[in-house]
């Protein structure tokens, strides 16, 4: 009993050891100038921008993760030879249309720290992660 | 998770999914899990202290079931029928959410805290308690089986079936489930909803770990006494890895490295299935690799250390699910008061409340600190069954082989939780 005891104490102050180690995360979110991404440009003043392109029934990017903050405009540039859906995994979700021929943008911001999938609904894939951190 | 990146539109549909653990939580939760499994070794005990040698952990007879709890569990669930059949066909449907989150997600920290009162509730007991009891004796090889079976079935159908959000598909699993119930309990009485009911069996495995209800009624206690009387039946290890597999998969299938390769729905099964069989085989193997035992007694092994992986199994599924329980439930629970699809909102429409989305550290140190306080528990409950079990000469290489799987086990959950 005691050992169990002392064990589970220990498995305690372990997480306390992380927990007060970890202010990398709150760094960032002070920052007020954003790098932008590889796959973003700057082409939006502020925030990250994703370059999307749906051509011959496949989207580029396909599944990849990019980094935002929480707060931060996020911008989808899109331009597509189709008409598609995308649907975007925050609560509530957004949902953009695309016909065929559009050249269009939609921004929108995160308000809660996860990843949030965005999605293609008629190709039904994700064509971006984004891991939004505080 | 099939909300989270599945194609839901509405009500419970839409939200992110879980950040990835920081590499530095999971490197610590590693380092405290390796480094407290070989203090193990070292700080051996002699006797067995968790399980007292005067009261067989396998004997009596569980306590009456409580009529008014049967009432709720009836209440509920002609409430979630009437949503799943009555309600809208699509995405929308409430009862998606109350099984997918409230029941299956909700149902290991109700058997935590409140033990098993599952099966005080359990509809299917009521009604075979109407129908009286048995006409054949349950077949004791056939163990927990069929409930393995059921837990497979219902875990393919959340995590590999092309579209978890299908109704039609959750409408006819439900009436199989149901039909399985009632003709089971009719052929073979209660001890049907022991071993076959996949929600009971999991619900009554889980409760073992509650410090505090003991023999289903509130008594604290120090929850590794109970451990040891999961009771013994073929099957048992498949159910536990059936559990463990499958929610690693969920973790594994949502990498973007599986993602990326667009998996075939067979693929998606056979992947599946294969992470689970991986988990039993490998415990399996690890538990029978001590010397000095007959090959009858090694047999007996699995089964009777199978209950060391219930902290493990509870740990992981802890880490993994506590925000899908807390917060997507928050909607879950909203949209089951709205069975018909009517826009009923009895209670307004607050928001969802993401505290421990918007505490990331904290949900980090909560996510490794269950699987590290799982691993612990498992570790101690093996230490201290193999002294029971294994001969002398051969108690620290015995338990070694299982010692090292356990970390293994741990260590890939903090991988999938870090990678995800």
């Amino acid at each position: 009993m005691k050992t169990a005891a002392a064990v589970l104490l220990l498995a305690l102050t372990l997480a306390g050891c992380g927990s007060t180690s970890e202010p990398s995360s709150e760094a960032t979110s002070t920052a007020s100038e954003t790098e932008p991404t590889p796959s973003a440009t700057t082409e939006a003043p502020k925030g990250v921008t994703v370059e999307i392109e749906f051509v011959n029934g496949e989207v580029v990017p396909l599944d990849e993760k990019i980094d935002v903050n929480v707060g931060e405009p996020v911008t989808l540039h899109v331009i597509s030879d189709v008409a598609e859906e995308i649907h975007v995994h925050t609560d509530p979700e957004h949902e953009y249309e695309v016909a065929a021929g559009d050249d269009k943008t939609f921004t929108f911001t995160i308000k809660t720290p996860g990843q949030v999938a965005v999605e293609a609904h008629e190709l039904d894939v994700t064509i971006v992660e984004l891991v939004a951190r505080p | 998770m099939i909300f989270g990146s599945g194609l839901a539109q509405h009500g419970i549909g839409g939200g992110a999914t879980d950040l990835p653990i920081p590499l530095l939580f999971a490197m610590v939760g590693a380092s405290w899990a390796l480094a407290l499994s070989f203090a193990m070794l070292v700080v051996q005990w002699k006797q067995p202290r968790f399980t007292t040698p005067d009261v067989d952990p396998q004997a009596g007879e569980p306590p009456a079931r409580r009529a008014w709890l049967a009432v709720v569990g009836l209440v509920l669930t002609a409430w979630f029928l009437l949503a799943l059949f009555g309600g809208p066909s699509d995405e929308t449907n409430a009862a998606l959410g109350w099984l997918y989150i409230l029941t299956w997600v909700g149902l290991v920290p109700l058997a935590l805290i409140c033990g098993h009162i599952w099966r005080d509730m359990s509809p299917w007991r009521t009604i075979q308690g109407w129908l009286g009891e048995g006409r054949l004796t349950y077949p004791a090889k056939l163990g927990y089986w069929p409930a393995a079976a059921g837990l497979m079935v219902f875990a393919w159908l959340e995590l590999a079936s092309p579209d978890p959000a299908d109704v039609g598909s959750v409408r006819i699993w439900v009436a199989g489930y149901i039909a399985a119930m009632l003709i089971g309990g009719w052929v073979f009485g209660s001890t049907w909803f022991d071993r076959a009911d996949p929600f009971d069996v999991y619900s009554a495995i889980v409760s073992k770990l509650s410090p505090f209800v003991r023999d289903g009624r509130f008594a604290l206690h120090n929850p590794l006494r109970t451990l040891p009387t999961v009771p013994i039946a073929p099957g048992l290890v498949a159910v536990l890895a059936t559990l463990l597999g499958s929610t690693a998969y969920d973790s594994f299938s949502s990498s973007s490295f599986w993602q990326k390769r667009m998996p075939t729905g067979l693929e998606q099964s056979a992947t599946l299935v294969g992470f689970c069989a991986l988990v039993g085989i490998l415990f399996t193997l690890a538990t029978r690799a001590s010397g000095g035992l007959s090959p009858e007694r090694r047999r007996l092994l699995p089964g009777l250390l199978a209950h060391t992986l219930v902290p493990i199994v509870v740990g992981y599924i802890t880490a993994h699910y506590a925000t899908y329980l807390l917060e997507k439930g928050q909607s879950a629970f909203l949209a089951m008061l709205d069975p018909l699809g009517r826009g009923w909102q009895p209670l307004g429409d607050p928001a969802t409340a993401y505290f421990l989305s918007e505490h990331v550290d904290l949900l980090a140190f909560l996510k490794v600190g269950a699987v590290v306080t799982g691993h612990v528990l498992a570790v101690i409950a093996a230490h201290d069954r193999a002294i029971a079990l294994l001969p002398k000469a051969h108690r620290l290489s015995g338990q070694l082989a299982l010692l090292v799987l356990m970390v293994a086990y741990t260590f890939t959950g903090l991988f999938l939780l870090f990678s995800a």
